[in-house]
């Protein structure tokens, strides 16, 4: 099983960025790219010669940014706690020391909550949405409040708007599932609350299809 | 049982406790005429005459040089000699209204209000009714003693000389000729009753003030709403009509409370309801204008109390209990419909229906009445000061308009946008031209970012950001106040947990913020200080620094993904404050706005552009 194309991208963003979030050049990581995996990136008829920089635009501001892997600005990008997570584990499959489909099962599948879950639920324990609704008071909560448990704001770009409501989907559906903290079951009645209340926040920012 | 046993006789009375109990009455001539209007009224419902067709006038005559003044009422139903022998003379009789009819529109109690106002409130008074042909002449002698007119009693006479005896020729051509026909082909008859020389007329007490007033009296609008009541003062006929009042603006009512079927006061438990008595209801209305300010309308801020024969108390705000808010309840007035007050054992029903028995069901009644007064006079007493407040900061948008159009002329956006991020923009996408922010916008929308360059697809790059325009300059809005430009509501109401800078995602594209004017601070400030102070002023003004801040920081975080403390601190904060308070101490016009503490809002008639404009200091008085 082959690592996706997407994903690919990643395993050159994580060693560009030494597995930090630091801003990366959009032509760093072509050249990255293809250095790696020249016959996916490389420039057609001259494959191990030059790269192909139009290759990566799509994956990075698309499917990337939507699952909340990578944030971009300004001809940069760079990868999300969520996507550092996910990225060292499909690097680690690269090199062979993990079944392909166990590296892209990583975010999903595991029974343990990874890092920037956890980080997700204890930021999300303390907004103001949690805490009104915990207290029975989930009517007071407002359409600020709603975007500060996201994490983002009324003004965020609708891909990171997607990337980010799927990064707390996720977290919430693993805290759930996995967490033994009653606040984490709680944290998902919250979850569908919310998504119901501001169905049309939510539905503003849908990208196009 | 005792060795004694009495037989029984009829009772036998001084006059004078017709004199204790008609005193009971207190009445005022608009409340007698009420009496003599339910008695017309009942006479009609007897006969099972439509409303419609049900025609009562009041005639009130003034003192002439020959004649005293003279009340009358008049309606075309007819007495017989049987009835006012079996029904009338008696004093007290609950049946006397029915005569044995069961009819739910009766309103006669215990048959003693219109009779008691001819003996105790006129000097002579008799009535004049003519049914089958025969005329009767019943009434008080100057001793207010009552009897016949033996030369009118049983009296055969044709309807002409009736009517003339009566004096109602002119009365007749207010008639339709319907109840004419039924009138001359004996079908029916008609009444008149006459008070003359009544008491008390001096002073206000003038016959259109009595008129005015038996309107709005509770135990007559309900009449007046559904017969053909006119009164006739000298030779003008007036229409008597409920007046429709309008109703407070957001209260438009009618507010509806079923009663409890059972009302706890102290220890006891009060029943409201039972088998027999269905639930009763209160309803209560506000008027558009407080009723103090409606001269005789006044009397119209009550509560009345109706059982099944129609009103049986009425009470005005004040003596209902503890009236929390005068202010608000002086715009209420409604009515309980409580039928269980009539039930004969218990009965709270007085003799002039004006107050209810006290007892603890009519007090626990009233209190719980009470109660929802205050309730909805609170929540008026709530809008009101909110209405104040919404008024006061619409006035106080004329300052906000005046930081909006000064940082429209002053471009003040544009160059420090500049000055930061170092001239026009570049593009955010790839591919293409991409680069030299070509279209550096124009107007207001300042500095474009480039984003021509590149878009996916198009001219040979990959997928981009999407196009954006560049950062429109602020239009900066008071919530709760100002009108929606996007025309999505009238206005954008804020809570107070929103924060101090509000923006729907709507107003993202159009550069739209809402100042919160919800904010606890904000509402503090406006408490304190009004909304022509200059601390409201500032706060407003730092409100426009916070959009100015905020539009930066989005503005660098989108040339720059990854932003540090120092950059905001230093870029941001430091450049953003420092240059516009250097421009609020350099600029006239702004700086009059922030420190002089005589300007007051006006709207210039000039080119609409909004102008505070400073107002002359008084000079202290001497």
């Amino acid at each position: 099983m082959d690592i996706p194309r997407p994903e690919k991208i990643l395993v050159a963003m994580f060693q560009l960025s030494g597995g930090t979030n630091s801003p990366l050049e959009y032509e760093d990581i072509v050249v990255k790219s293809w250095q790696l995996f020249p016959d996916e990136f490389g420039l057609r008829k001259y494959v191990h010669q030059y790269p192909d920089s139009s290759d990566q635009h799509k994956p990075l501001y698309g499917p990337l940014k939507d699952k909340g892997y990578v944030l971009s600005g300004n001809k940069k990008f760079r990868l999300t706690e969520k996507g550092i997570g996910y990225a060292a584990e499909l690097e680690r499959a690269w090199k062979g020391l993990v079944p392909v489909a166990k590296a892209l099962g990583a975010v999903d599948g595991s029974d343990r909550l990874s890092r920037d879950r956890e980080a997700q639920l204890k930021r999300i324990l303390g907004t103001d949405a949690f805490k009104l609704f915990a207290e029975g008071q989930k009517e007071r909560i407002l359409d600020t409040d709603f975007y500060t448990y996201l994490g983002v704001t009324v003004r965020t770009e609708k891909h990171e708007f997607q990337g980010q409501l799927k990064t707390v989907s996720d977290a919430v559906r693993d805290g759930a599932r996995i967490s033994d903290d009653p606040r984490h079951k709680l944290t998902a009645d919250l979850h569908a609350f919310l998504v119901q209340k501001f169905k049309q926040i939510i539905e503003r920012n849908r990208l196009p299809k | 049982m005792s060795q004694f046993k009495i037989t029984a006789q009829p009772n036998a009375f001084h006059d004078h406790l017709l004199d204790i109990i008609g005193n009971e009455f207190k009445f005022d001539h608009a409340k007698g005429l009420a009496e003599w209007l339910k008695n017309s009224s009942d006479a009609y419902n007897r006969a099972e005459v439509n409303d419609e067709d049900q025609f009562i006038f009041i005639r009130l005559k003034p003192k002439s040089a020959v004649a005293p003044a003279r009340f009358e009422c008049i309606d075309f139903v007819g007495m017989t000699h049987d009835e006012i022998e079996t029904a009338f003379k008696t004093w007290g009789d609950p049946n006397a209204a029915a005569r044995g009819k069961r009819n739910r529109n009766i309103l006669g109690g215990h048959g003693n209000g219109g009779k008691f106002y001819m003996r105790q409130m006129f000097e002579e008074s008799r009535f004049i009714t003519y049914r089958d042909g025969q005329l009767n002449v019943f009434g008080f002698n100057d001793n207010k003693r009552y009897g016949f007119d033996r030369s009118y009693e049983k009296k055969k006479v044709g309807l002409e000389r009736a009517l003339e005896l009566a004096g109602l020729e002119d009365v007749l051509k207010l008639i339709p000729r319907v109840l004419k026909n039924r009138l001359e082909s004996g079908k029916t008859g008609f009444t008149i009753v006459t008070g003359e020389a009544p008491e008390k007329l001096r002073g206000r007490n003038t016959p259109r003030s009595i008129i005015q007033r038996l309107r709005v009296h509770p135990q007559a609008r309900r009449l007046l709403k559904s017969k053909q009541v006119s009164a006739i003062i000298e030779t003008q006929v007036i229409k008597l009509e409920v007046e429709i009042i309008p109703p407070k603006d957001g209260f438009e009512g009618p507010f509806e409370f079923d009663l409890p079927a059972v009302l706890t006061r102290g220890s006891h438990q009060i029943e409201l309801a039972n088998a027999k008595y269905p639930l009763g209801k209160l309803v209560l209305n506000t008027s558009a204008e407080p009723f103090t300010r409606l001269g005789d309308r006044a009397s119209l801020n009550c509560i009345d109390i109706r059982g099944e024969i129609g009103v049986i108390g009425s009470y005005r705000m004040h003596e209902l209990g503890h009236v929390k808010n005068f202010t608000e309840t002086e715009f209420i007035y409604g009515e309980c419909f409580c039928p269980i007050l009539e039930d004969p054992k218990d009965d709270c029903v007085r003799n002039d229906r004006e107050k209810l028995v006290e007892n603890d069901k009519s007090q626990a009644l009233l209190e719980w009445i009470c109660e929802r007064v205050n309730e909805l006079a609170d929540k008026m007493a709530a809008k009101s000061v909110e209405n104040q407040r919404v008024e006061e900061l619409r006035q106080s948008s004329v300052f906000n308009e005046f930081l909006n159009s000064w940082m429209r002329k002053s471009k003040f956006w544009e160059k420090l946008r500049g000055e930061i991020f170092g001239g026009p923009d570049v593009g955010t996408a790839f591919g293409g031209k991409g680069g030299g922010g070509d279209t550096a916008g124009s107007g207001e929308v300042n500095g474009g970012d480039g984003a021509s360059a590149g878009d996916e697809g198009k001219d040979g790059g990959g997928a981009g950001d999407k196009k954006k325009q560049g950062p429109k300059f602020p239009d900066v809005r008071l919530s709760d106040v100002d009108p929606d430009p996007l025309g999505l509501t009238d206005t954008v109401h804020c809570d107070p947990r929103h924060p101090l800078i509000y923006q729907r995602g709507e107003d993202v594209a159009q550069g739209i913020y809402w100042i919160n004017s919800q904010s606890p601070f904000a509402k503090k400030v406006l408490e304190t200080y009004g909304y022509e102070h200059t601390r409201w002023r500032e706060y407003m003004f730092q409100r426009h620094i916070d959009i100015l801040v905020k539009q930066a920081v989005y503005e660098m975080e989108r040339r720059e993904p990854h932003l540090s403390a120092a950059r905001i601190d230093n870029e941001v904060l430091d450049r953003v404050t420092r240059r516009i308070y250097e421009a609020a101490s350099e600029d006239t016009s702004l700086s009059s706005f922030l420190f002089n503490e005589n300007l007051s809002s006006t709207q210039s008639a000039g080119d609409g552009a909004t102008q505070p404009v400073e107002t002359p200091v008084r000079p202290a008085s001497t």
